[in-house]
């Protein structure tokens, strides 16, 4: 979508601008945290480092599968595989799974009900929905 | 300068209310904490992808499904840091959440190259709240952010 970039975009040098919206992510912090307040000095430094991870991130996953290969395309699957290797990405597992087929999934399901529920968390619940849309698509 | 400053914030909200618009996404609910709308609970995408084409080599793209992945990874990496830094804040009595926090809350969580990077940035804006806030803008700096990204990618 949109045409390729004829220039590689060009680093910034750090500068008190960023390229996130502050408030959005002072809402996204709000919702994790019951209490507490942040400063616009913590606001502006995860704002900064957001930049960092997706930069390390997107770089990671491209660099991983296709080295400085020009003109490839980054796809969820090598992004996927970039978190299932690191382990200071385990956070994101559960956002990031790795694609199974449609009945190895109902298998799990059937194994999962069998030995009861051993995961309570809402999480789970929502992986599982999540997963289940993902196999659809990739089906179609 | 507060005028900057209040310019910057003003387009950052200008932009807010842009992505609002776009987007056409229901509402959705979340179990525990505050229910956001879609729209809030992602940073808008289109700032996202300017980041992520910066270490894509040239003519590289970036399909629609790594874009949402990403908007997605990205609300969590910031909650999940957020939690682990108000935890400390807590556990020493203090309500608000300072920068120190989040540097250990980065180490803690096996960011550890993100905290050099980090510490700079918090050094240099202390230095810009005491003084001019120009001085930040106008410094020279030492491409160390290069470095950390090139140790990064050698860990991978």
């Amino acid at each position: 979508m949109g045409e390729p970039r004829s220039q590689p975009p060009v680093e910034r040098p750090p500068t008190a601008e960023t390229f996130l919206p502050l408030s959005r992510v002072r809402t996204i912090m709000k919702s994790s945290m019951d209490t507490g307040l942040i400063t616009n000095e913590v606001l502006f430094l995860m704002t900064k480092c957001t930049e960092l991870f997706v930069r390390h991130l997107a770089g990671a996953a491209y660099t991983e599968e296709f080295g400085q290969r020009p003109g490839e395309a980054l796809k969820y699957e090598h992004l996927s595989q970039v978190v299932n290797k690191n382990k200071n990405l385990e956070f994101l597992l559960q956002i990031v799974p790795q694609k199974i087929r449609v009945h190895q999934f109902q298998e799990m399901l059937r194994l999962n009900r069998s030995a009861g529920s051993d995961d309570d968390d809402d999480d789970d619940d929502d992986d599982d929905e999540e997963e289940s849309e993902s196999e659809s698509e990739s089906d179609e | 300068m507060s005028n900057s400053e209040d310019s910057q914030q003003y387009l950052n909200d200008m932009l807010v209310k842009e992505e609002d618009e776009a987007s056409g996404d229901d509402s959705d609910k979340q179990d525990g904490g505050i229910m956001l709308r879609e729209q809030d609970r992602f940073l808008p995408i289109c700032n996202i992808i300017k980041i992520m084409k910066v270490p894509v080599p040239q003519n590289g793209k970036i399909a629609k499904d790594a874009r949402e992945c990403i908007q997605e990874c990205v609300s969590e990496f910031i909650s999940f840091i957020s939690s682990e830094a108000i935890e400390r804040s807590v556990a020493e009595n203090r309500k608000t959440v300072n920068g120190d926090d989040l540097l250990v809350a980065f180490s803690n969580l096996g960011f550890d190259n993100y905290v050099e990077p980090l510490s700079i940035y918090l050094q240099k804006y202390r230095e810009s709240n005491k003084s001019d806030r120009n001085l930040f803008l106008d410094a020279s700096y030492p491409h160390n952010e290069d470095g950390s990204s090139a140790n990064d990618a050698g860990k991978q």
